[in-house]
C-alpha cells in the first residue's frame, strides 16, 4: 500500500435489510483518504456518504450491515507498520473498539443531540480518555481542560461542568470536536458538522477544524452536500451518487474540469450572482431512483443528458483515470 | 435546588386543604347519613328505630350541626391531635382502625413496586436491545397475557393451586397459629410465606405494563445520535447502553412513582377482599356502603396525601436525575 494512504476503501457494499427489501446504501464504493489531507465527500441525501463513514467505524446502525469489500487502515507509528482490514473485524471486536475514538473519531451534524443530555460535557470528554487509557487516572481532567481551551471554549473550568443544553450550538460543536480530538486521532470523520449551525458559526468551526488539522497532522473525511464548504475545506473530493463514488479528483479539478455528467449538472445547479436576474434555477432532471430498486448499469443513466442506450443501462461503468489522481466512473470516457 | 424543594413542600399545604374539602363534600354527597342507614339496618332486623333515638345519635356524632362546622371540627382534630374522628360503625376512633391497615397497605405496595422493577427493568432493557428476538417475542406475549388476566382471578387460581397441591391456606397474612401470636422469627417466616401471593398477583399486570414502557422508551433512546457518539468513542455495547440510553429512559419511570403509589393502594382493594388481607381496601368499601363518613373520609384523605407525597418524591428524584429539569 502507498505509504501516503491512511484509508483505502475497495468495493464497499453496505446493505440495510428492511421488510420492504434490501437497500444498498453503499453499493461498491471505492475511495482513498491520504494522511494529513482532507477528503471531501459530497452527494445528495441518501447517496450513502454517511453510511460509508459509519462503515469505516463499524457503527452502521441495525438493520444495516457491511456486506463485502475492504476497508484498509494503515497504521504507521515508530516501528509499527501494519495494515488492518476493518471489514474483517466484528463490530464488537476489542481491536475495533480500540480504533474507534482513538485512531479514528467522528463528529456529527447535531451537536445538541449527539451529546447525552444528562451528563456534563466534562464527564463525556473524560470518558474518551478513560476508555482508551484506563491508567490515565488523575491527569484526565487536566487534559480535558487543555483540549477545551485549544478548541476555543471560553472559561473551560466552568464549562466543563456544564450540561450540553447550557452551551450554544457553536460551543457544543467545539466541545464535540474537543471530544473527538482528545486522543489525537489520525482520521477525523466529520459528518455534516456545520449543517445545523448559522453561517458565522460555520465559518468559525471550519477555521477551527483547519487549525486543529495543521496542529495534529490528521486526515479529515469531510461529508457534506454543500459544494461551497467543499471548495473551502477539501484537498481531494469524492462525489457519490446512489451508493457509488462516481468521480474522484483534487478539489481544483472538481470545480474546473468536472467530468461526470452528474457532477457537471450539480455544479450547473449552483445559483450565481453574475447571472441575469429572473432566470430560473437550474435543476437536475428527474429524481433520485428508489434505493430499494436501483437501476442496472450506471446509477445515473435515468437522469443523464448523455445517456447511451444499450450501454449505460446495462454495464456498470468502471473507474477511468482521466488525469493524475482524477478518476471518473462514466462510459463517456471509456476507450 | 433547595428553593425548588421548599417550593414543592409549601405547595403541599394548599393541595392538602383542597383535597380535604373535596373529600368531605364527596362523602356528604349521597343522600342521608350514617343514622339513616343505621335505622334501615335496625328496621331490617325487626327492631324499631324511634325518632328520639335517632335524634340522640345525631346529636352525639355532631351530625345535627351544619356541614362546614363538621368539616372544620374534623380538620381541627386532625391537625391538633391527629384525631381522624370517630367511626360510627365500629364505634372506635378512626385512627385505631386505619394505622395498622395503612402500614400493611404501604408495605405490600412497596414490595410490589420493588418486585415489579426488579423484573421489568432487565426484561425491558433486554427486549429493547434485542428487539424482535425470540426472547422479545416471548415476553411481549407473556406481557399481554399478564396484562389481560384480571388479578382477582389470578389470586383465586393461586389460592386454589396452593390448597389443592400443597395443602396451604394462602389467604390472609398469617396462618391460624400465628394470627394473634406476638412477633417472632417463626411468625415472620410465616408472614413471608403468605406475603408473596399478593405481591406476585399485584405485580403481574404492572410488570407487564412496565416492560412495555421500558422497551418503548429505550427503543426511542437507542436511536438517538448520542448513542452513536458513544459507540464511536469505542465503548462496549452494554456499558454504553446502561450509561446513556437507559439513564435517559428512566425519567418516565421516575415520574410514574407519583401515581404508582395510590394506584397500588386502591388496586389492592379487590385482591385484599379475595385474599382477606388486613389492608385499607376492605374497610374502605364497607365504610362507603354504611356511610361511615369519618372513616371513609379519612381513608380518602390519606390516599390523596400518598399521591401528593408520591408526586413530591418523583419531583425530587427527577430533579436529581435530569439536569434539564433542575434549572427551570
Amino acid at each position: 500500500m502507498d505509504p501516503g494512504i491512511l484509508i483505502d476503501i475497495q468495493h464497499l457494499h453496505t446493505n440495510f435489510y428492511l421488510r420492504e427489501g434490501v437497500v444498498k446504501a453503499v453499493n461498491g464504493a471505492s475511495l482513498t483518504i491520504a494522511k494529513g489531507r482532507t477528503l471531501g465527500v459530497v452527494g445528495e441525501s441518501g447517496c450513502g456518504k454517511s453510511v460509508t463513514a459509519q462503515s469505516i467505524l463499524q457503527i452502521v446502525p441495525r438493520p444495516g450491515r457491511i456486506e463485502s469489500g475492504d476497508i484498509l487502515l494503515h497504521i504507521a507509528e515508530g516501528d509499527l507498520d501494519e495494515t488492518i482490514n476493518i471489514t474483517d473485524l466484528n463490530p464488537g471486536d476489542p481491536l475495533m473498539r480500540d480504533i474507534r475514538g482513538s485512531r479514528i473519531s467522528m463528529i456529527f451534524q447535531e451537536p445538541m443531540t449527539s451529546f447525552s443530555p444528562v451528563h456534563t460535557v466534562g464527564n463525556q470528554l473524560e470518558e474518551t480518555i478513560k476508555l482508551h487509557q484506563p491508567k490515565s487516572g488523575d491527569e484526565a481532567p487536566a487534559r480535558v481542560l487543555d483540549m477545551l481551551r485549544r478548541v476555543g471554549i471560553a472559561n473551560p473550568e466552568r464549562n466543563v461542568e456544564a450540561y450540553p443544553h447550557q452551551l450554544s450550538g457553536g460551543m457544543r460543536q467545539r466541545a464535540m470536536i474537543a471530544m473527538a480530538l482528545m486522543l489525537e486521532p489520525s482520521l477525523l470523520i466529520a459528518d455534516e458538522p456545520t449543517t445545523a449551525l448559522d453561517v458565522t458559526t460555520e465559518a468559525q468551526i471550519l477555521a477551527l477544524m483547519r487549525d486543529m488539522q495543521s496542529e495534529l497532522h490528521m486526515a479529515i473525511m469531510f461529508i457534506t452536500h454543500d459544494l461551497g464548504v467543499i471548495a473551502e475545506m477539501a484537498d481531494d473530493v469524492a462525489v457519490m451518487y446512489l451508493g457509488r463514488v462516481v468521480e474522484k479528483a483534487p478539489v481544483r479539478a472538481i470545480f474546473h474540469s468536472p467530468k461526470h455528467p452528474y457532477l457537471q449538472a450539480l455544479l450547473e445547479s449552483i445559483p450565481r450572482i453574475q447571472k441575469r436576474t429572473g432566470a430560473r434555477l437550474q435543476a437536475i432532471e428527474g429524481v433520485v431512483p428508489n434505493p430499494l430498486d436501483v437501476p442496472p448499469g450506471c446509477p445515473f443513466h435515468l437522469r443523464c443528458p448523455d445517456f447511451m442506450p444499450g450501454v449505460c443501462d446495462e454495464v456498470v461503468p468502471p473507474d477511468v483515470t482521466v488525469d493524475e489522481g482524477h478518476t471518473v466512473a462514466c462510459h463517456l470516457y471509456t476507450e | 435546588m433547595w428553593k425548588f424543594l421548599l417550593q414543592r413542600l409549601l405547595l403541599f399545604i394548599p393541595t392538602f386543604l383542597v383535597i380535604s374539602v373535596i373529600t368531605f363534600v364527596l362523602i356528604q354527597a349521597p343522600p342521608g347519613d350514617y343514622i339513616n342507614s343505621y335505622a334501615t339496618q335496625l328496621e331490617a332486623s325487626g327492631e324499631e328505630a324511634s325518632e328520639a333515638l335517632l335524634l340522640a345519635l345525631r346529636k352525639r356524632y355532631g351530625l345535627d350541626q351544619p356541614v362546614y362546622i363538621q368539616y372544620v371540627k374534623w380538620l381541627w382534630g386532625i391537625f391538633t391531635r391527629l384525631d381522624f374522628g370517630h367511626s360510627m360503625q365500629w364505634n372506635r376512633p378512626v385512627g385505631d382502625l386505619i394505622w395498622d391497615r395503612l402500614a400493611w397497605t404501604v408495605l405490600i405496595s412497596f414490595l410490589t413496586i420493588i418486585f415489579t422493577w426488579i423484573l421489568a427493568f432487565p426484561i425491558g432493557i433486554y427486549s429493547a436491545t434485542h428487539q424482535y428476538s425470540g426472547f422479545d417475542y416471548s415476553f411481549t406475549f407473556l406481557g399481554f397475557v399478564g396484562a389481560g388476566i384480571p388479578d382477582f382471578l389470578l389470586a383465586l387460581v393461586l389460592m386454589w393451586l396452593g390448597f389443592a397441591f400443597f395443602g396451604l391456606d394462602m389467604g390472609g397474612l398469617f396462618s391460624e397459629a400465628f394470627r394473634d401470636a406476638p412477633w417472632s422469627w417463626a411468625k415472620f417466616v410465616d408472614m413471608l410465606k403468605h406475603l408473596w401471593v399478593p405481591v406476585v398477583v399485584l405485580s403481574v399486570s404492572s410488570t407487564a405494563g412496565l416492560i412495555r414502557t421500558m422497551r418503548a422508551n429505550l427503543l426511542d433512546e437507542l436511536r438517538k445520535p448520542y448513542v452513536i457518539t458513544a459507540r464511536s468513542k469505542g465503548m462496549t455495547e452494554w456499558h454504553l447502553v446502561l450509561k446513556y440510553p437507559v439513564r435517559v429512559a428512566l425519567n418516565p419511570f421516575i415520574s410514574s412513582i407519583a401515581y404508582v403509589l395510590p394506584q397500588l393502594v386502591s388496586g389492592t382493594t379487590i385482591i385484599s377482599i379475595v385474599l382477606s388481607l388486613p389492608t385499607t381496601g376492605p374497610i374502605q368499601i364497607r365504610s362507603l356502603m354504611s356511610q361511615d363518613m369519618y372513616l371513609a373520609g379519612s381513608i380518602f384523605l390519606l390516599l390523596a396525601s400518598l399521591t401528593i407525597l408520591g408526586t413530591f418524591i418523583s419531583d425530587i428524584l427527577l430533579a436529581v436525575v435530569d439536569p434539564r429539569i433542575r434549572l427551570e
